[in-house]
Order: C-alpha cells, then sequence, then structure tokens
C-alpha cells in the first residue's frame, strides 16, 4: 500500500509537481531529520542539510530508479550531503556537542551520559565512511547489505569499513578514557 | 555493538515542514536535471585543459589492453562463471540473515591478517583457490580442520590451527561470489527500473552497463568507459606510489552524486586491495577531466608541528606543491593567488596542512600534506574554497582557528 503511494507520488514528482515532492519528504521527514542530527550533533546544522538533501534530490529525481526504494536512495544522498560538509569542515568543529548532550541524554538507560559524550565525540571524529557506516548500523540498525546499497559500495568494502571503524571508534573511546 | 541510540530522544524541530518545503522550492527552481540538457555541465568543467592534453595524449597512443586488464578479467571470468543459481542461493541466505555482517568463529591473528592482504591481491591477480569453501547447513556439520560456512548465521568457522593460503584463497573466493551476486542482483533491479520509468527516465540514473543501452545521442560526444579507466590508471599513478597490478579495479558511471555540482555523469573508478584500502578517482564523464580523488585510508590524526616550523618549512613546501602541480598534474597556469592554511590551537598547528593554488582560469588546487606526504586534496572552482574557508571561520569554536598565510604575490 505504502510503495503504490510512493510510486504515484515518485510518478508526479517527475513532472515536476510540487505538492508530490513536498509529501514524499515530509512522510519520511522524522526519518530524514533524525539521520541529519545524527550525522550534524546539532538542530541548525541538521536542518540546513535535511534542506540540501531535499533540494538535491529534487533536481536528480530522475535518478531514482525504483520508487519503492525511495528511502534509500534519499539516504544516499543525505550521505553525499553529509560527506560534503565533513570535508568542509573537517576535524575542526566542536560547536555542537553541549546540544546533543541535552537532546539525548533523557530517560537514557544503555549508556551513562559520560559514556554517551565520548561515544559522540568519537564519531565525530571518524571520517567518511566510517562515521556513515555506524551511524547507519548502530542508529537505524540496518544491515551491512543495505548499507552497502545505500553507500553504493561492494558489500565487501563495506566489510572491511566497518571492522576498521569499530577498530577505530575502540580507539578513540579508549583514548577518551586515559 | 549493540544498537545505541533511542531515536525518539531527538525531537524534531517546528521549523522542519517550512524547511523540507524551502527544499523542494529551491530544488524546483534550479530545475529537475535532465541529462540531455548537456552543454551547461561541460562548460563547468575544472582542470579541463589537463585533463583534455592527457587524453590526446592517450588517444594518441591508442588503447591498448595492459596486462592489468587481462587480470582485471579472470576474476571476471571467475565470476561469470558461477551459476545463476549458486548466486541466487548465496543472496537468499544473506537475506534470511539476522545478522548484520560477517562472523568468524575466532580472529585473525596477525600473520593470517597479513598473509590474508598477500592472498587477496594475488588471487586479484589471478590466483584462485583449488577448492571451493565448505558450506554447512547447521553447526554440528562442523568440520574442525576446514573453514566452514554457515549461512544462516553468517558465520565462518576457522580451525584452531594456522590459516593456509589456500583456506585464505576459499575464503576470498566466496565473499567475491556474494559482492558479484549483489552487483548483479542490483543491475537488475536498475534495469527493471528503467523501465518502469518509462518516457519520463531518458537516461540518469543507471549503471554503466545499462548506459551502454541507451541511445546513440547520448553515448557520442562522452569518453568511453575504456577511456575513463585508462585515464583512472594514469592519474592513480601520477597521484599515488601504488603499484596498479596489485588493486582491483572497480569503475561505475555516477549519475546521480554529482548533478547538483554541475556533472550529470561521472565515473567512479576505484583500485582497492579488498579490505584495506581503496583509491578512489572521480572524472567527468564528458570530457575526461579529474574532479577529485579519495584515498580512503588516510589516518585521523592531524600532524602537528609548531607555527613557527610551518613558517620556516613554507618556501620548501610550497617548491615542492608548485613541482608536484607541475610534474604530476601537468598544471603550469599562471596562479593568481597562492595560500598556505591550517587551524591553529594553542599555537600548534593541528590539521593538514594546505596549499592552495588558483588559476586564471579561476579552478582552485589545493594540495595537502599530511605525514609528510604530499597529496592532491580537491581541485575546484575558486568560489567553492573560498565558500569552504568562509566556513571554517564561522564553525571554529573557541580556541581553535583556521588560518591562512597569504603569499600575495603573482607568479611567472
Amino acid at each position: 500500500m505504502e510503495d503504490e503511494k510512493i510510486k504515484r507520488l515518485v510518478k508526479k514528482a517527475r513532472q515536476g509537481d510540487r505538492q508530490a515532492f513536498e509529501s514524499l519528504f515530509l512522510m519520511e521527514r522524522e526519518y530524514l531529520y533524525k539521520t541529519a542530527f545524527l550525522y550534524m550533533k546539532n538542530q541548525e546544522d541538521a536542518l540546513d542539510l535535511v534542506q540540501e538533501c531535499v533540494m538535491r534530490c529534487v533536481v536528480s529525481i530522475e535518478s531514482l530508479q525504483k520508487p519503492e526504494y525511495f528511502r534509500t536512495w534519499m539516504t544516499r544522498i543525505l550521505i553525499r550531503c553529509a560527506m560534503d560538509e565533513w570535508r568542509r569542515r573537517k576535524k575542526y568543529q566542536y560547536v555542537a556537542e553541549t546540544e546533543v548532550y541535552e537532546e539525548v541524554d533523557t530517560g537514557e538507560k544503555t549508556l551513562s551520559r559520560e559514556d554517551k559524550m565520548d561515544l559522540y565525540h568519537a564519531i565525530d571524529q571518524l571520517e567518511f565512511p566510517y562515521k556513515a557506516i555506524i551511524i547507519q548500523r548502530y542508529f537505524f540498525d540496518y544491515k551491512l547489505k543495505e548499507i552497502s546499497e545505500m553507500l553504493d559500495m561492494p558489500l565487501g568494502t563495506i566489510k572491511a569499513y566497518h571492522s576498521k571503524a569499530k577498530q577505530l571508534l575502540k580507539e578513540l573511546l579508549m583514548e577518551g578514557t586515559r | 555493538m549493540r544498537k545505541i541510540e533511542n531515536l525518539n530522544q531527538i525531537r524534531l524541530p517546528e521549523e522542519l515542514d517550512t524547511v523540507i518545503k524551502t527544499g523542494v522550492k529551491a530544488g524546483l527552481k534550479k530545475g529537475i536535471h535532465h541529462p540531455s540538457v548537456r552543454e551547461r555541465f561541460r562548460m563547468q568543467s575544472v582542470g579541463r585543459k589537463a585533463a583534455i592534453i592527457l587524453l590526446a595524449l592517450l588517444l594518441g597512443g591508442g588503447l591498448s589492453i595492459t596486462s592489468y586488464a587481462v587480470v582485471r578479467n579472470l576474476v571476471e571470468k571467475r565470476m561469470e562463471q558461477v551459476p545463476k543459481e549458486e548466486k541466487e542461493n548465496i543472496i537468499e541466505e544473506l537475506d534470511k540473515s539476522r545478522e548484520h555482517t560477517d562472523q568468524f568463529s575466532r580472529p585473525f591473528t596477525e600473520e593470517e591478517q597479513e598473509s590474508m592482504k598477500q592472498m587477496t591481491i594475488a588471487y586479484q591477480k589471478g590466483t584462485f583457490p583449488k577448492g571451493e569453501l565448505l558450506q554447512i547447513q547447521e553447526e554440528s556439520q562442523r568440520d574442525m580442520d576446514r573453514v566452514c560456512y554457515l549461512g544462516t548465521k553468517q558465520c565462518y568457522y576457522l580451525p584452531e590451527r594456522a590459516l593456509t593460503e589456500e583456506d585464505l584463497l576459499e575464503i576470498i573466493d566466496f565473499q567475491t561470489k556474494m559482492d558479484y551476486a549483489l552487483r548483479d542482483r542490483r543491475e537488475e533491479w536498475e534495469t527493471e527500473g528503467s523501465t518502469d520509468a518509462g518516457m519520463h527516465n531518458r537516461n540518469g540514473g543507471m549503471a554503466d552497463r545499462v548506459e551502454k543501452k541507451s541511445s546513440a545521442e547520448n553515448t557520442t560526444e562522452k569518453i568511453t568507459e575504456a577511456e575513463a579507466i585508462k585515464i583512472a590508471s594514469q592519474w592513480a599513478q601520477k597521484l599515488y606510489p601504488i603499484k596498479l597490478e596489485d588493486y582491483q579495479m572497480t569503475n561505475r558511471l555516477d549519475r546521480e552524486t554529482y548533478v547538483w555540482k554541475g556533472y550529470d555523469a561521472v565515473y567512479e573508478i576505484c583500485y582497492g586491495i579488498s579490505g584495506f584500502e581503496y583509491y578512489y578517482i572521480y572524472l567527468n564523464a564528458w570530457d575526461g577531466a579529474l574532479l577529485e580523488v579519495v584515498h580512503t585510508d588516510t589516518g585521523l590524526s592531524p600532524q602537528e608541528v609548531t607555527l613557527e616550523e610551518l613558517k620556516e618549512s613554507l618556501p620548501e613546501r610550497e617548491t615542492e606543491a608548485r613541482n608536484y602541480l607541475k610534474e604530476q598534474l601537468q598544471v603550469e597556469e599562471t596562479f593568481t593567488k597562492v595560500t598556505c592554511n591550517y587551524v591553529e590551537e594553542n599555537g600548534k598547528i593541528n590539521s593538514a596542512v594546505q596549499m592552495a593554488f588558483d588559476t586564471e582560469g579561476h579552478t582552485t588546487y589545493v594540495l595537502q600534506f599530511v605525514d609528510g606526504k604530499l597529496t592532491l586534496y580537491s581541485m575546484l572552482p575558486q568560489d567553492a574554497y573560498e565558500e569552504y574557508l568562509e566556513n571554517y571561520f564561522k564553525v571554529l569554536p573557541g580556541d581553535k582557528e583556521w588560518k591562512t598565510l597569504y603569499f600575495d604575490r603573482k607568479f611567472l
């Protein structure tokens, strides 16, 4: 049912229908924003990323081959937008930490506040594609096979990156506890 | 690692819907990209001159089939011979598996890890296992002296003894089959997708294989896949100290990632040792111009030198960078501005040091020193680099600051 709706909307969107575009992205608003937030760590930048992603998706809607993979396709573009932004800011942005702690520190049982601070800090230091893999895998629970589709990379490559990402993350977290 | 976040804790801002609508509006204002609108994209190529010279040299010399290509074909050929049914079974088990990635019954030793890298290179050069990986249906069928694979658990059971080259080759071979099986499925989807899209989808977003089926009108003015590979191999050898014959090459035509930057068709050529390191080269598919290079194993730690050390070494770095541009990239244009950029923290340089060269053609070449080595960081339009620097100033907090040393003089 949902797939049929998406198919219809994509068809209309391809014809330049503004409302169809809006409906598609509003349907995914929560996933879109939360993903963006995890990549950017603060509301302002997350909103910027959402807007950039939506804009790029509209421009390249013709590259979406299978409408039922709308979310995967959109995620791929979102990650690319985030990647571009990281490259621009590479490693030097620390402004958003306070906001992150405030936003995620309610009712969390699995990780302590300190653990979470370290974790966010460590993830933030990872390079593409390690950061993307960690976020999609451990925040959204995507399988590596699905992430390979999102990033358009062979599964073998993603597996290797995933393993390296975990190792790097571990090193960064251990560094933080010294 | 387990799933680590409760996403409900991230609150949606009130302005989210407005932001989405603004994004849609901005996108529509830019216009939905139709691949047939070509002129605009070709005109925006950066590094065009260098690429065209290189292309002319390559084409002038003819396109010979290198031993590298022959080697690559050996793996391709082997994978093409894998029965469709076998590939489908592999995917079916993957789809069923609840595991997110492969599991190993024990970690590799350091020696095995090193051997794995060597065997990966050997495999890519055409050394294949004599036998096949033993696949089992349940754990009880495990052979303690052989590597076994249980699909439903996505688990490789390794013997306690040291893994032999044959063991490692069997694992590599199986994982390669898995990759090819997934690639085949994705291509199938893309082909189906192009049919679904009907008249609205003239040739957008297609993988390279599908691209070849598109109309002659869309292919006559582009460089071919073979030309792109040839150009990329030249760049890879110029830019990096690597032996290409040790790397597996993959390529694809990307019709979506760069559209927003004005490039409707970009070849992505990757040289990799599976699981170890990768070099990506991006070429404008219209003229072969180099758009971007990415080396994925650049390390996390920026170098730390003092400002004094940097200032002292500037003339030397500048000369090195100029030589690099001239010798590696064949860039001999007049530079309108040369800057050295770095991030300072507590009096120390806490970043890679960048050297940016603006040309009269408004292209900026950004070179970067990482661990004492010089590499091409980016080639981009001048205003894009300026924007990049401006953004640094905006986002840098407290005691960190993006600094620029202006040479502020013209050369040549």
